[in-house]
């Protein structure tokens, strides 16, 4: 066998040069591996270092915007708002702006109110209708696909400081406080349709859960659980199919509302405890104390006690939670908040008749006088008046009914009654006709027609009864029957004799009583009338007639006529004049013809179209018109559960005078009565009351802090925890003027917000909520479906469903809403920023004569320009299609005489203004009260920084943070408290404190 | 004898009488068949719908005056008794349309005469009321004019007469009865007047919503009345608000003007 040579043995040579070639491979790897490591270390030692100081310089960033916010925004005197509201064509439409809203005289364009703080960096004075200087500009919010959310500022350089790079930040404050809050959940309960009555009634008193989810791209609405769980913009998109898109500027999920007064500075009070029935806090708030400055009204001013009887309704327990209490009848007072009928309308349908002969078959020698009262009262409320009888007192004053033949002023013959001294003769009712009236019960609205009792037939009038003796009226109408007055009249005719009847000019009032006087009607003027041809036989009188006017007219009547010199025809009844007034007088000149509700007169048409009333059953036409359409009309709400928006406080009968509005709080109509340029009534009251006070809706004798579930207004919440005793029990609550600065607004909303969609969101709150109504007419009751409609409620309690305008509410589309949305926000950017609560309400005393804003409320003007007051889509609902009410020039140019009213033009508007589906500045405000606020407290901040390279300047590291920053009751120096006026210049200069609620860094991906 | 003679001279005198008469019927029958109508009206000026009144003490008897109405080629005015917003009682004698003429001034100063309305007589009139619709005062052209003929047969006392003018159906509800009047119909009703009370009714126009009437009252009548309903249109609305009503007054008929001689007797 042949072995294989021994020669291999020689490889070992070879071997090694391999074995040193892997090792010099090896170690070359070895070098170069470490020196790669050696660099990969360096460099990310270098990048983290370049990283925490762009977060430095980040954070630098967001310390110069707190301060910029605690020095421009901390004061209590300040609003905010964003930059378009400049005009839609800003560069940077959401930087934010902070206005002071207490001008000085001197100081910079800021003190002097004339211009902004913008809170963005910026090298210079930041213009935000310009762009940022290019290759400054950082972009620290951009936009998403099919969005315009992109924010840009300007970079401030930091320069390079030993070992530190060079650096830039930059920051954008943004408004949370003009956003709509979309983590504000209404509680749970409120869902619960079979709930209680009041937890009903409370859903409806605030836009408690704004109705954002279609901007969301959802549809219907979140329940409130999942809405409460939103603690974040994030969080939206666990909710199935929604996400915030395009909408960064129009939902928050930050913010709360101070509960601060920015007109005067300081916190607001509680007016639910001001107004509690045993408050004794403050001696300027007793019963007898006047309700504004003595000063500050022109004439009578209404009390505390007044305003406080009308807010202890909603606690009564008589009325509290139910749908229609039955209310016991009681006059107003000085301090007393009245409920009771008004005096619509009295016709006496006067005349002379043929008085039967002592002899059947004898020819007539003798006339005997009568009269056929028919009296309307209404109920204005939308609770049913308990049965109650009355006193009804009527007085002529210098009036004579005479009976003629021949010439009128030599007549052959004539025979007449003095219907000032033919009545009573006993004081207090001397001159008087004076009748008692059944038991009658008003339903909510509800009209009623009282004449003679057809039961007791043909009566004859004794003066001086007892009250319980008087001539008796009844509900329903009795033409049949009359009543007669005085002794026969010896009277004949010759053949070929014409009698006539004549009644000369006067002035008549009408009285009603119930207890004490509950409605006065001071004398009104008639004018002298003459029938020529008068039928001793026929019972076709001359009726008397003294006609409320808004009873007397259709009101959305068309084609409109020429008014009347006394103003009385064609009047904006419930824009301008008070129908409730106790006692009603004359206008400040004290004209006798120019009481602008009623009118009196002789009729002069002998049809029984015109001496009878419409009527259905013992009901009678009012409202609307006089002739047809509605019997129950509801004006006026009592309230059924504790107030929580100041708007509210519009159906509170405090307008003094009939020429004061009949719902003075709230809204701001020019008064015809004063100089476009003075305060009337509903300026002041508006002025005293919309940036001083809140309810918080906490019941009377409340002394503990209630649970947080306990808080009536679900808005409203403690921002600290709720001081507790040793034993654990709440504490000691605070009195009305330090509450307020324990408690926030929950998604308070900025009165300055130019955000349409927000706008649109909170107004539609109420969309799809049930309405409990009472159909005094239909018979029944129960909760409305409003679908995709928001109601709009006058009253607390609907008397009726969504279309019946006069008793029910209106349901608004969402293009309704829509409308109204951009017609505010157009009015913001006109008008705003608006520096108050006040100045939101009221209108602008400065602006010119005749003009929008000074004819009326801000918001106001948004609604009438919106259109939703004049639906094209809903005939019923044409309200704003009314014939205006004709200018002064022109009733002078029909009546040949001026009516001296000391601004006319604000006589003029569509008749309809103010009617119950006519919706009001006011009534929007009920409705949003609780959660308006005319500034922010909650603003988001976003920072940038970056380091830039030594030697290129290229950027190195950028980060984003982004933090949420919230101003508290607490001042910066703490050692003051928050409810009293700051004295610390600290105080003074920065306010409250701002502090940082949240924060954290952002990628770029969710810039 | 003297009975004797009495009769004879009774009778006589009731030849004397009838033969005038006889006369008269004859020519009248024969008036009638020639095509000459001869019947007795009067002019009621209505007041316009309430909607459209400045006033309601604003008299309608001013729309009446300045307007005449011709019979025989003759030109007559229509005489207004104040108060009662109706004319005087006329006689018509003619072959053609009754017309109602308002005369003016143009810019030239002359006179111009401008027809209102022609109502179309029917031979079995003897007495109609013509129902007049001024307008408002400066409307030239809104003058209407319905005739309702007084015939005793369709239209006695106590009873509703109602004429629906008003284009669309209307539900009268009457005394707590329902009654359907189509458009262009007449309803005539007998309503029990033992003695006077009050007659609530409520109108339903067509379309009107739910229960709610479209107008509603209630109005005193008594024994022997009649009372007359005229529907029409309004100017915004399927039913004139109010409706017209019309009701006879003692020593006064719905087609009498008033007569102050008549007033005199209770």
């Amino acid at each position: 066998m042949r072995r294989f040579p021994q020669n291999s043995r020689k490889t070992p040579k070879g071997f090694a040069l391999i074995v040193a070639l892997a090792m010099m491979t090896l170690i070359v790897l070895v070098v170069v591996s470490t020196a790669l490591l050696m660099k990969i270390d360096t460099e990310g030692t270098l990048h983290e270092r370049s990283q925490t100081e762009a977060r430095q310089n980040a954070l630098t960033g967001l310390n110069r915007a707190l301060g910029a916010l605690q020095t421009y925004a901390g004061p209590d005197q300040r609003t905010s708002a964003r930059a378009d509201i400049l005009g839609t064509g800003v560069e940077q439409p959401y930087w934010s702006g902070v206005w002071t809203t207490a001008p000085t005289t001197t100081g910079t364009a800021f003190e002097q109110g004339t211009a902004p703080v913008w809170l963005v960096s910026s090298e210079s004075t930041p213009n935000p209708a310009t762009a940022p200087v290019a290759g400054r500009a950082i972009e620290l919010v951009r936009n998403t696909s099919g969005g315009s959310e992109s924010v840009s500022v300007e970079k401030i350089a930091l320069p390079a400081s030993g070992t530190a790079s060079p650096g830039e930040f930059a920051y954008w404050v943004g408004d949370e406080g003009i956003k709509v809050n979309i983590s504000a959940a209404e509680p749970e309960t409120f869902a619960d349709i079979d709930a209680d009555t009041i937890t009903q009634l409370r859903r409806l008193n605030g836009p408690h859960q704004a109705a954002w989810e279609s901007l969301a791209g959802g549809s219907g609405r979140v329940g409130s659980s999942d809405a409460a769980k939103l603690d974040s913009r994030q969080a939206l998109s666990q909710l199935s199919g929604l996400s915030l898109g395009t909408h960064f500027h129009d939902l928050t999920t930050h913010s709360v509302a101070l509960l601060t007064n920015v007109k005067d500075g300081g916190i607001r009070e509680d007016l639910s405890r001001i107004l509690s029935s045993g408050y004794t806090g403050n001696s300027d708030y007793a019963n007898a104390s006047p309700l504004l400055p003595a000063a500050a009204a022109p004439m009578n001013v209404p009390t505390w006690g007044l305003l406080r009887s009308f807010h202890q309704f909603g606690l009564d327990a008589a009325t509290s939670g139910q749908l229609n209490p039955t209310v016991t009848v009681k006059p107003q007072s000085a301090t007393d908040h009245g409920v009771f009928p008004l005096i619509a309308m009295l016709q006496m349908n006067w005349h002379a008749r043929w008085a039967p002969p002592a002899n059947p078959g004898d020819p007539p020698n003798a006339v005997v006088f009568a009269a056929q009262p028919v009296l309307t009262l209404v109920n204005p409320y939308n609770v049913s008046l308990a049965s109650a009888t009355y006193i009804v007192r009527i007085r002529y004053t210098a009036a004579k009914l005479t009976l003629g033949v021949g010439a009128v002023d030599a007549p052959s013959q004539a025979v007449d009654i003095d219907l000032q001294t033919s009545f009573d003769t006993v004081a207090p009712q001397a001159n008087m006709i004076m009748f008692r009236t059944s038991s009658v019960a008003f339903a909510p609205g509800e009209s009623k027609v009282l004449s003679l009792s057809a039961s007791a037939g043909d009566v004859h009038y004794t003066p001086d009864l007892p009250s319980n003796q008087r001539i008796l009226l009844a509900p329903g109408l009795n033409l049949i029957n009359s009543m007669t007055v005085g002794a026969q009249k010896p009277f004949t005719l010759a053949s070929g004799d014409v009698p006539w009847l004549r009644i000369e000019n006067g002035r008549v009032l009408v009285q009603l009583y119930r207890g004490n006087q509950v409605h006065y009607v001071d004398d009104i003027y008639y004018a002298t009338t003459h029938r020529g041809s008068y039928n001793l036989n026929d019972p076709a009188y001359i009726p008397n007639r003294m006609i409320l006017r808004s009873s007397a007219r259709n009101i959305i009547a068309r084609g409109g006529t020429p008014a009347r010199k006394d103003h009385s025809s064609g009047a904006r009844w419930l824009a301008l004049y008070n129908l409730r007034v106790p006692t009603s007088k004359r206008d400040p000149a004290g004209a006798w013809i120019s009481n602008p509700l009623f009118q009196g007169f002789w009729d002069d048409t002998t049809e029984p179209e015109s001496y009878s009333v419409p009527v259905s059953g013992d009901n009678t036409y009012w409202g609307e018109s006089s002739d047809s359409g509605q019997t129950h009309n509801v004006l006026f709400d009592i309230p059924r559960q504790p107030l929580i928006s100041l708007g509210s406080l519009q159906h509170a009968n405090l307008s003094p005078e009939t020429w004061y509005p009949a719902y003075p709080f709230g809204n701001s109509w020019a008064s015809p009565y004063f100089e476009h340029n003075a305060e009337d009534f509903s300026y002041q009251l508006n002025k005293a009351f919309w940036d001083r006070y809140f309810f918080s809706g906490l019941p009377d004798g409340l002394t503990a802090w209630p649970e947080p579930k306990d808080w009536y207004n679900p808005r409203l919440f403690p921002l600290t925890p709720m001081p507790q005793n040793s034993g654990g029990t709440s504490g000691e609550l605070p009195d009305a003027t330090k509450l307020g600065a324990h408690l926030g607004i929950r998604g308070g909303f900025n009165i300055n917000s130019t955000s349409t969609a927000a706008w649109s969101a909170l107004l539609r709150g109420l969309q799809g909520r049930e309405v409990p109504f009472v159909d005094p007419v239909a018979g029944n009751s129960g909760a409305a479906a409003t679908g995709t409609g928001t109601p709009i409620l006058r009253t607390s309690v609907a008397n009726g469903p969504a279309g019946e305008l006069w008793r029910g509410f209106r349901s608004l589309s969402p293009a309704q809403i829509d409308a109204l949305a951009n017609a505010i926000v157009g009015v913001i950017r006109e008008k705003g920023p608006f520096r108050s609560m006040a100045d939101f309400v009221n209108r602008d005393l400065t602006a010119a004569k005749d003009s929008d804003f000074n004819l009326r409320g801000p918001l106001q003007v948004a609604i009438d320009r919106s259109g939703i007051n004049r639906s094209a889509t809903d005939p019923a609902a044409p309200w704003n299609a009314d014939p205006e009410v004709p200018t002064v020039a022109d009733r002078d140019q029909e009546n040949g005489t001026a009516i001296n009213l000391t601004y006319p033009e604000a006589s003029t508007g569509p008749r309809s203004t103010a009617a119950p589906g006519f919706i009001t500045q006011a009534d929007l405000l009920t409705i949003l009260g609780p959660v308006l606020s005319a500034r922010s407290d909650t603003f988001v901040i976003r920072a940038y920084g970056n380091t830039l390279n030594r030697s290129n300047g290229a950027v190195e590291s950028e980060v984003w943070c982004e933090a949420i920053a919230q101003r508290l009751p607490e001042y910066v120096d703490p050692s003051e408290a928050p409810h009293t006026a700051p004295a610390l210049a600290e105080n003074v200069n920065f306010g409250r404190r701002f502090r940082i609620v949240s924060f954290r860094w952002l990628s770029p991906d969710e810039l | 004898m003297n009975s004797k003679l009495s009769r004879i001279l009774h009778a006589g005198a009731a030849l004397l009488l009838a033969l005038p008469a006889a006369a008269m019927a004859q020519n009248g029958a024969a008036a009638q068949a020639a095509g000459v109508y001869n019947f007795r009206f009067s002019v009621i000026a209505m007041a316009p719908e309430k909607a459209d009144m400045g006033t309601l003490e604003q008299g309608t008897d001013l729309d009446l005056a300045g307007i005449s109405y011709e019979t025989g080629g003759v030109t007559r005015p229509l005489g207004v008794v104040p108060f009662h917003s109706r004319s005087k009682s006329f006689l018509y004698r003619g072959n053609d349309a009754l017309s109602f003429f308002r005369e003016s001034s143009n810019a030239e100063g002359e006179r111009v005469r401008e027809l209102l309305a022609e109502v179309t007589p029917d031979r079995s009139w003897r007495s109609v009321v013509i129902l007049a619709y001024p307008g408002m005062q400066g409307a030239e052209k809104s003058f209407r004019a319905e005739a309702i003929p007084d015939d005793p047969r369709t239209f006695p006392e106590n009873s509703v007469y109602l004429a629906n003018r008003s284009g669309s159906e209307i539900t009268l509800l009457l005394d707590g009865q329902r009654h359907t009047v189509s458009a262009g119909s007449d309803l005539r009703l007998p309503i029990p007047l033992s003695e006077a009370r009050m007659l609530p009714m409520q109108f339903f126009a067509a379309g009107a919503s739910g229960s709610r009437p479209t107008y509603s009252t209630s109005l005193p009548l008594r024994p022997g009345q009649r009372l007359l309903i005229l529907l029409q249109s309004g100017t915004q609305t399927p039913l004139r608000i109010p409706p017209v009503f019309l009701s006879d007054r003692p020593g006064q008929t719905l087609y009498d003007d008033f007569d102050p001689a008549k007033a005199a007797k209770p």
